[in-house]
């Protein structure tokens, strides 16, 4: 995306692979925000990258994987709060306060 | 002004000169009187409660048997999880949760006698600078009702400035914990990446974030630090610390530090804090601190660095919000539109536009001009601030401008991410960073920031320590 080219179609795609739904209001500010926030975004291809290798994790030099492989697993039935209704799992935070 | 250390009300309770109810119940009236007004809690306990694990303390000290934080009201972000209280980061997709677990910092406290009072507001999922975008009411600031607290740990900078607290928990994204402390007048310091679990902090930005330690003073965010650091099998991320006692330390001797300032990220800030910073480094300088001129090229491009991994990583956190496993629920349609409504109900606006910004940046055709180009930024952002913290601590201002008004930075995103101007450096590169109180401007508080090298976290508390005997400031709260 260049300029203001934030267009219907290109939010509608953005929103679709996001799984979310925006009222008109929010998709208006959307739409204006991507453009200046995308143009702000492209200033990092202002610096020499070229032959930089990408950092993903700070400590890199240190990463190891977990002693214990896969093979721990957790009863989800011994978590707090849970209780087992007729062979299926009824989990505590179901339920909105407000 | 009023000053309250949690040291030393742990030496109080030791020499019995204080109890931990009647400390409480002194708590509890602030909190009656200032809450109303500053919003800083999401949830807080009944003082009966409250009272109840007080006279627990009581009991713990009359045995021999205090923990290292026994009888302290501690607060805890709400984007960490803890079982007797709900979970929200704020925001209404998790309105109602209550986890099945406690974080991994939230047992460290509870073993060390910490009593865990309430949970405090902040952006909706720490996405924000001010407080303002919690999915619930914003946060006002003690200082001045009219002012943001900083974000996104507002409501833990809020109530330590109040005195609703004696310690809390932040987490630091990008200055989540270091913006608040500048605004309110507190400490707040980001430790190493990797030294403090992450296990049970809602995940905005895995590579950036930290739970992080927030206090009236330099000694008191150590001694907060010392309990909750350590290296857990469960955050994958997780690191050894290194091992120094850090509360118990001594003021930096002055001919021993050496400081950097980087003049040209202080162009563009308010005079008022540029004066009020260059006061701390003069007076430094003048007790013997060798204080110099250094250059960090790629800072100029490292808050948009910042905010393409923090966008891109959130899009990826928050895909877990399908409206089937947590309270928000769709009401109709196939499964995909049943999902698009219940987290189009239950985000907010600035959530929503991290989210598509991360999908964009993310996705094909785009990543590597947007993703890919900013992991490789970050890469010499962190070599050049490793590099310079070999050799001095790096100062900054902890904000280039004083709190702004409620309204003023959330129209804006630029404007707000603008904010983060000098946070942002220290979660890219992963070192530890302090932010204390430097001054004030016309009641206004002003912090200053300190970055060091991976594990510099014993340089950073000798040096706050030792600007603490120039500014006065330990302990101080609004009144």
């Amino acid at each position: 995306m260049q300029g203001n080219d934030c267009n219907r179609e290109t939010l509608d795609r953005l929103l679709a692979l996001a799984k979310l739904k925006v009222s008109n209001e929010e998709y208006d500010r959307i739409c204006r925000d991507l453009n200046t926030v995308a143009g702000y975004l492209r200033q990092v291809g202002g610096l020499e990258l070229e032959g930089v290798k990408p950092l993903y994790h700070v400590w890199e030099e240190g990463l190891r994987l977990r002693g214990y492989g896969g093979d721990r697993r957790v009863d989800v039935t011994e978590l707090a709060g849970v209780e087992v209704e007729d062979g299926y799992v009824r989990v505590p935070w179901r339920g909105a306060r407000r | 002004m009023i000053r309250e250390e949690a040291w030393r009300i742990l030496e109080e309770y030791k020499t019995g000169g204080l109890d931990p109810v009647d400390h409480a119940a002194k708590v509890y009236e602030r909190i009656a009187r200032w809450e109303p007004q500053v919003n800083a809690f999401i949830e807080i306990d009944s003082f009966d409660l409250v009272e109840w694990m007080a006279e627990q303390a009581r009991h713990a000290y009359s045995a021999g048997e205090a923990g290292p934080l026994e009888g302290l009201l501690v607060a805890v972000k709400d984007n960490i999880m803890t079982t007797r209280n709900v979970t929200t980061a704020a925001s209404r997709i998790l309105d109602g949760f209550i986890p099945p677990y406690d974080a991994t910092v939230v047992k460290k406290l509870a073993r060390a006698g910490a009593l865990i009072h309430g949970k405090t507001n902040l952006d909706e999922f720490a996405m924000g600078s001010t407080t303002e975008n919690s999915g619930f009411f914003p946060t006002r600031n003690p200082w001045s009702l009219d002012r943001v607290p900083g974000g996104s740990s507002g409501g833990s900078g809020a109530v330590l400035a109040y005195g609703g607290a004696d310690l809390a928990l932040g987490s630091d994204t990008g200055g989540s914990v270091r913006l608040p402390a500048t605004y309110t007048g507190t400490v707040g310091l980001k430790p190493t990446y990797g030294t403090v679990s992450r296990y049970g902090l809602i995940p905005y930005a895995n590579s950036l974030e930290q739970i992080s330690p927030m206090a009236r003073s330099v000694r008191d965010v150590a001694l907060l630090l010392d309990v909750i650091r350590g290296y857990d099998p469960l955050d994958a991320t997780s690191i050894e610390p290194e091992d120094t006692v850090l509360h118990r330390l001594e003021p930096a001797d002055p001919g021993e530090v050496r400081l950097c300032i980087v003049p040209e990220l202080l162009e563009g800030a308010d005079k008022h804090v540029v004066s009020i910073f260059y006061n701390v480094v003069e007076w430094l300088e003048a007790q013997g601190t060798l204080v110099e001129e250094a250059r960090l090229p790629s800072a100029r491009a490292a808050l948009p660095t910042y905010y393409t991994l923090a966008f891109s990583e959130a899009a990826s956190n928050l895909a877990r919000y399908d409206g089937i496993l947590y309270p928000a629920k769709g009401e109709s349609g196939n499964w995909e539109e049943y999902m698009a409504e219940a987290r189009g109900r239950g985000f907010g606006l600035e959530v929503k536009r991290r989210i598509v910004m991360g999908v964009y940046a993310l996705s094909e055709g785009y990543r590597d001009e947007y993703y890919l180009a900013a992991a490789k930024a970050r890469r010499l952002v962190r070599d050049e601030i490793l590099a310079l913290t070999r050799r001095c601590i790096i100062a900054l201002p902890g904000s280039p401008v004083l709190p702004p008004r409620l309204g003023e930075a959330l129209d804006d995103p630029l404007k707000l991410f603008l904010m983060d101007a000098y946070t942002v450096l220290a979660n890219l590169a992963g070192v530890p960073a302090l932010a204390q109180p430097a001054g004030f401007h016309e009641e206004l508080p002003v912090g200053v920031q300190f970055m060091a090298g991976k594990h510099g976290e014993p340089a950073l508390i000798r040096l706050g320590l030792l600007v603490e005997e120039h500014t006065g400031l330990a302990g101080v709260m609004a009144e």
